[in-house]
């Protein structure tokens, strides 16, 4: 099985993949792992056969699912991971508590974020119609706290982990916390071929449950979770990511009433945008029967970090 | 002269945010060079595997492409060339 994930570490892919932990060991299928910079390049790579599984954000999945790529999405894994950035010279949400004041400051500027399409391209294109704001598109979100040094940009929209990298390279500050940009937004989920869902649902079953197991992992262990993380990533400490994972503490694997509901909420903006040409309906995207029997309990998305969930 | 910028971590590891150095050949040959000219940060072993691949979440791009796409390490460096080296750590 061919997977292809993104750079974005508290998805389950830094757990799952680590040779320093077993949760895959008796999945007994032999699993390739490709790095995409963004969830619009994944699904390039879905079209050209390149890979089978993602991890990936759901508005470019609905996208491809509009040009007829046949995709399902089989479990959640995080809500709420699109935050924005600036420098700190400016005002925040929790300064003037108030979401059009804040970005009232940009008009006239240029705000960053990753390619078109993705799910932080689409929040900021939405939130900012009928204001004087320009969106720069960059490949890699990485791009993002050098062009807020250099006055390219005013201010960046990216994953949780996009703060921390920001917090250490300049003097910036989180400007809209996640929660205020799209509430219980479908930051990624597991997303598979159609074909799969017949042909390997073993397979997807098994895949679906040490995705649950690694989700708890993070959300009940963060600093062991964050221990294997580093790892994996290299090069990073243990309180980077750490800090990362406190951003936006939502990990679960399940798909409850909430998650669909956000996800569709982005079928009218995506058609506004030009992004869709149809309307795109819960069961063109969504395939629950593998993450009902795997995680039959209620969802975990809003259980604090630190509340060990007694089920687990 | 080929213009080589750093980012995120990689500019803490290199003291750098840029560097123009003079070069003309393949990737391979200007991290040899950039490993030499930042002697004692451990770049090399910081972008390579023990394999000589260049890791998975290090990203060499040269304008703009990722070398993973133009021949990898054998990709080659022209005199106008901008390279972006970086690690990804920002998410998708």
């Amino acid at each position: 099985m061919n997977i292809g994930y993104l750079s974005t570490i508290y998805h389950t892919s830094f757990i799952l993949k680590s040779p320093d932990n077993k949760f895959l060991d008796s999945i007994g299928v032999e699993l390739n792992w490709t790095l995409f910079p963004t969830g619009p390049a994944m699904m390039e790579a879905f079209k050209s056969g390149e890979i089978d599984i993602g991890y990936i954000g759901l508005p470019p999945v609905m996208i491809g699912v509009d040009k007829g790529l046949k995709l399902k999405c089989v479990a959640g894994g995080h809500v709420e991971g699109t935050i924005m950035i600036s420098r700190d010279s400016f005002s925040s949400c929790d300064d003037l508590n108030n979401l059009d004041k804040v970005l009232k400051q940009f008009e006239g500027r240029n705000i960053g974020t990753p390619a078109q399409g993705s799910i932080h391209d689409v929040i900021i294109r939405d939130l900012i119609q009928d204001r004087d704001i320009s969106i720069i598109n960059y490949p890699w979100a990485d791009f993002i706290p050098s062009a807020i040094q250099t006055g390219e940009i005013a201010a960046g929209l990216g994953t949780p982990a996009l703060a921390t990298v920001a917090s250490r390279e300049i003097k910036s500050k989180l400007i809209i916390p996640p929660s205020k940009l799209w509430p219980y937004n479908p930051s990624y989920g597991i997303v598979v071929r159609e074909e799969l869902l017949n042909q390997d649902p073993d397979f997807i079953k098994n895949f679906l449950t040490e995705h649950e197991a690694a989700c708890n992992f993070i959300r009940n262990q963060p600093h062991d979770a964050a221990k294997v993380a580093a790892g994996e990533l290299g090069g990073i400490d243990v309180e980077f990511i750490l800090e990362t994972f406190q951003i936006s503490p939502r990990y679960c694997a399940s798909l409850p009433e909430e998650y669909i509901r956000s996800t569709l909420d982005f079928v009218p903006v995506l058609q506004k945008l030009g992004y869709l040409e149809n309307k795109i309906k819960k069961e063109d995207v969504f395939e629950l029967k593998f993450i009902q029997e795997v995680h039959p309990e209620p969802s975990h998305y809003y259980l604090p970090s630190y509340v060990v969930d007694p089920e687990n | 002269m080929p213009e080589i910028k750093f980012l995120s971590n990689l500019a803490d590891i290199t003291g750098e945010k840029s560097l123009i150095i003079e070069y003309d050949g393949k990737v391979s040959g200007l991290i040899d060079s950039l490993d030499t000219k930042l002697k004692g940060k451990n770049f090399k072993t910081t972008i390579t595997d023990d394999a000589g691949q260049v890791k998975d979440f290090v990203k060499i791009l040269i304008n703009g492409n990722d070398i993973r796409g133009t021949g990898g390490l054998s990709s080659p460096v022209k005199d106008d060339d901008e390279i972006v080296i970086f690690q990804t750590l920002a998410g998708g």
